[in-house]
């Protein structure tokens, strides 16, 4: 599913230069999963569960969790 | 835009809807990018709306124009299908649209239905809401849609059909928001609600068409997950969930005021508009303006006596001069004349003249007098006689040659010395032609009063006043409520910054559990981020549809030098054109209908989807030339867009003659714009209502 280009450029340029790759790469999941679920109909449960996952596999990711701490 | 989704039109087909009896079999459009124009042309009443109407109808379910009640009673299927149904046939009414990508790759097939079916011989019409207007009671419609796409998560070329009608709208919804149809189905008399920035549809269209609620959604649901990760995790649950719903309850009134805000504000700066308009009228028109013109009036009839008796006065003047010295001004004429002739026959030496001497010369010669005596043997008497003709001659004519000379001189000079008549004249007759020139002024200017006052209408400037009076009372009314909004907001953030530090402090301490703390931080940054991502994009789009817009409409617009900037309403999306010079004149139409075509494109650079444009009645009130600087822009201000354009053969192949001006069609055939063109046209052209008479056919152009 195509993501406004421009969406993902403010992204990065939000979250800077010296943020890990891995984090860019949740905010495009996110994204694009998002974009997919906007155009067509998907159940809430599998929306709900794929945003569970999203915090669930990257909060356990040190790179990302440190550069969030100094960040947020 | 490296990542958009072209989406064109492959084709269409048509049966049975309004003016298409019968099955119309495939019609494509043109995908050729370079030839991106598809035409319909053809006289009125043929079926261009139709044509636009069937493909709204299609992918909405609904007509987007209906010209009058009269089509609405006929309803969406071919009168003549209805009228011919006979008990127990049964007939269908479809349109059906294919729709694919850059890649030629179909993406989406629509096919929306009404099946009819006779079960009785009852011929009262009654109205059905499916068919959208009257058909007999004995008819029975049921309406059908399909609709095959391409699942964005797989690969397969293969579409996914569905015939559920609730799946099927919400898909359409999604893909082609009712808000964004303003920008691919256009209505060519409606363009001016891209310049009003008064239609909402305009405002969310441009919001859904950017995906920028794709961040809001993104964000909704990180919150609402991370949320979760909190109240399941905390040790104090109750205090945890009911800080988090006071949060929420505020938010919601926060994002409440905040929608509000625009809205409100539009409504007051309508409001305004509108009032300041009335106020201008009534200003213009009122009773103490209209007293004052009446004064003017009256006061220039008085200065027009004034200069009358000026005039008239002067004129005696100039009259009493004239008599008082006519003899020396006749004289003077017939003395300068008199000067002047003698002077000439001075030159061709005509003077003094012989002629008479000669005479008598010559009959002395003849020895005879004039008396009749013979002076043949009287020289002497001949001689005397001839030398008194000598004197008398020279006296008479010489002399007093010299003498009228003389006197005409002084009488001449005698004239001109007197400078002061001269003068007195000259300056009663400038006078004069002052105040007749002023007289003619104060007439004109009389003449426009009362042509002023003839446009007043006392009963029309009360409904102003009353009309007035109710805008004043809405305007207090909307400025209150912004009050009201504003303090609402401004209290709701301070709570909410209060209660955000409470609830932190609840989270730190009543989470223990570290792993749920990453998850709610993680969540935490990423809603910030795409909060964020939001507020500068919404700001950057507008900018950018701004530039865009403006660098088109100077490129595209007939007359384009008399705008300096484009500007863009940031809550609206309102866009005017500035113009470079001080004159409060109006923009053309055609100069409105390239800003909007100019604004249309300039959104497509923040889209993701490059949507089809069909534009009905594209040339409507603007000029032949301007029609044609639009036909010659067209490869510029539509590039890489496939467009239909639904125009009337008039508007499509007349030219000027006497202004030297092509054809609509010339000039986009010279352009080689045109990919497919249809002739929309019906046999015969007749009054009876035959078959064909209810039948348009799409006659493929050669």
């Amino acid at each position: 599913m195509v993501v406004n280009e421009k969406i993902l450029q403010k992204v990065k340029e939000l979250i800077g230069d010296s943020a890990p790759p891995e984090l860019y790469e949740v905010f495009e999941q996110i994204l694009e999963q998002q974009a997919k679920y906007d155009q067509m109909e998907k159940e809430p449960e599998t929306v709900k569960k794929f945003y569970q996952g999203i915090l669930e596999i990257n909060s356990k990711n040190e790179k990302i969790m440190n550069y969030v701490e100094k960040n947020v | 835009m490296s990542r958009q989704n072209v989406l064109r039109i492959k084709s269409i087909t048509i049966k049975n809807f309004r003016a298409y009896l019968g099955d119309s079999g495939p019609i494509l459009f043109s995908r050729d990018i370079n030839s991106p124009i598809t035409i319909f042309h053809g006289t009125n009443g043929l079926g261009k709306t139709s044509m636009f109407n069937a493909i709204h109808w299609g992918i909405y379910g609904e007509e987007k124009k209906s010209k009058d009640h009269k089509i609405k009673s006929e309803g969406l299927v071919n009168s003549y299908v209805v009228d011919t149904l006979e008990e127990g046939d049964n007939e269908e009414m479809f349109v059906k649209i294919q729709i694919e990508n850059q890649n030629n790759d179909l993406q989406y097939e629509i096919t929306r239905k009404i099946l009819l079916s006779k079960e009785g011989i009852g011929k009262e019409l009654v109205i059905n809401d499916t068919v959208g207007g009257k058909i007999p009671r004995s008819v029975v419609a049921n309406s059908e849609i399909t609709f095959a796409y391409k699942d964005p998560d797989s690969d397969d070329d293969e579409l996914i059909v569905t015939s559920n009608q609730f799946t099927v709208s919400a898909l359409l919804k999604k893909i082609f928001p009712k808000a964004t149809s303003n920008f691919f189905l256009l209505d060519g008399e409606l363009l001016d609600e891209f310049l009003n920035g008064n239609n909402v549809f305009v405002k969310k269209g441009i919001e859904d068409i950017s995906q920028l609620p794709l961040l809001q959604n993104c964000e909704k649901q990180i919150k609402s997950t991370s949320n979760k990760v909190g109240a399941s995790t905390t040790t104090n649950r109750t205090q945890y969930t009911l800080t988090q719903d006071r949060i929420a309850k505020r938010e919601t009134t926060k994002k409440q005021c905040e929608a509000n805000l625009p809205i409100v504000m539009n409504e007051i700066k309508e409001l305004d508009r509108s009032l300041q308009d009335g106020l201008k009228m009534i200003l213009k028109y009122d009773e103490e303006s209209v007293r004052k013109i009446q004064e003017q009036i009256e006061s220039n009839k008085i200065s027009l006596k004034i200069l009358e008796e000026n005039i008239r006065t002067n004129k005696k003047t100039v009259q009493r001069l004239v008599f008082d010295n006519l003899d020396k001004i006749v004289m003077k004429n017939a003395y300068q004349s008199a000067v002047t002739k003698y002077k000439q026959f001075q030159a061709e030496k005509k003077l003094p003249s012989k002629f008479s001497k000669d005479i008598l010369e010559q009959l002395l010669k003849e020895h005879e007098c004039v008396c009749g005596r013979n002076l043949n043997e009287d020289n002497e008497a001949v001689e005397k006689i001839q030398d008194m003709l000598s004197v008398s001659y020279d006296s008479t004519l010489g002399h007093s040659m010299n003498k009228i000379v003389d006197q005409t001189t002084d009488i001449v000079n005698d004239f001109e010395n007197d400078k002061e008549i001269v003068k007195e004249i000259e300056e009663c007759n400038e006078l004069i032609s002052k105040y007749r020139i002023k007289r003619q002024d104060l007439k004109n200017m009389n003449d426009d009063y009362e042509r002023e006052l003839d446009k007043v209408d006392s009963k029309k400037l009360e409904k102003i006043r009353e009309s007035n009076e109710k805008l004043s009372k809405k305007l207090k009314d909307a400025n209150n409520r912004k009050y009201e909004n504003d303090v609402i907001l401004d209290s709701v953030n301070e709570e909410l910054v209060k209660l955000n530090s409470e609830f932190d402090k609840i989270r730190r301490l009543t989470i223990k559990d570290e792993h749920a703390k990453n998850k709610i931080q993680l969540g935490e940054y990423v809603q910030k981020t795409l909060i964020k991502a939001y507020e500068q994009l919404r700001k950057e789009f507008v900018g950018i549809v701004k530039d865009k817009t403006e660098d088109l409409f100077m490129k595209t617009a007939p007359q384009a030098h008399v705008f300096q900037s484009i500007s863009i309403d940031e809550n609206t999306f309102a866009i005017e054109a500035n113009r470079s010079d001080d004159r409060d004149k109006e923009i053309s139409r055609g100069q409105a209908h390239v800003l909007g075509i100019s604004f249309i494109n300039a959104i497509r650079e923040i889209t993701t989807k490059n949507y089809f444009m069909i534009i009905d009645s594209p040339f409507n009130n603007v000029s032949q030339k301007e029609r044609i600087d639009i036909c010659n822009q067209i490869p510029t201000s539509h590039k890489n867009t496939q467009l239909t354009l639904l125009v009337t053969d008039a508007e499509y192949e007349a030219d000027i003659k006497k202004t030297n001006l092509p054809s609509v069609r010339s000039t986009l055939e010279k352009n080689n714009s045109i990919g497919c063109e249809y002739n929309l046209v019906q046999k015969p052209h007749a009054k009876i209502k035959s078959e064909e008479y209810f039948k348009t056919n799409v006659e493929e152009y050669n």
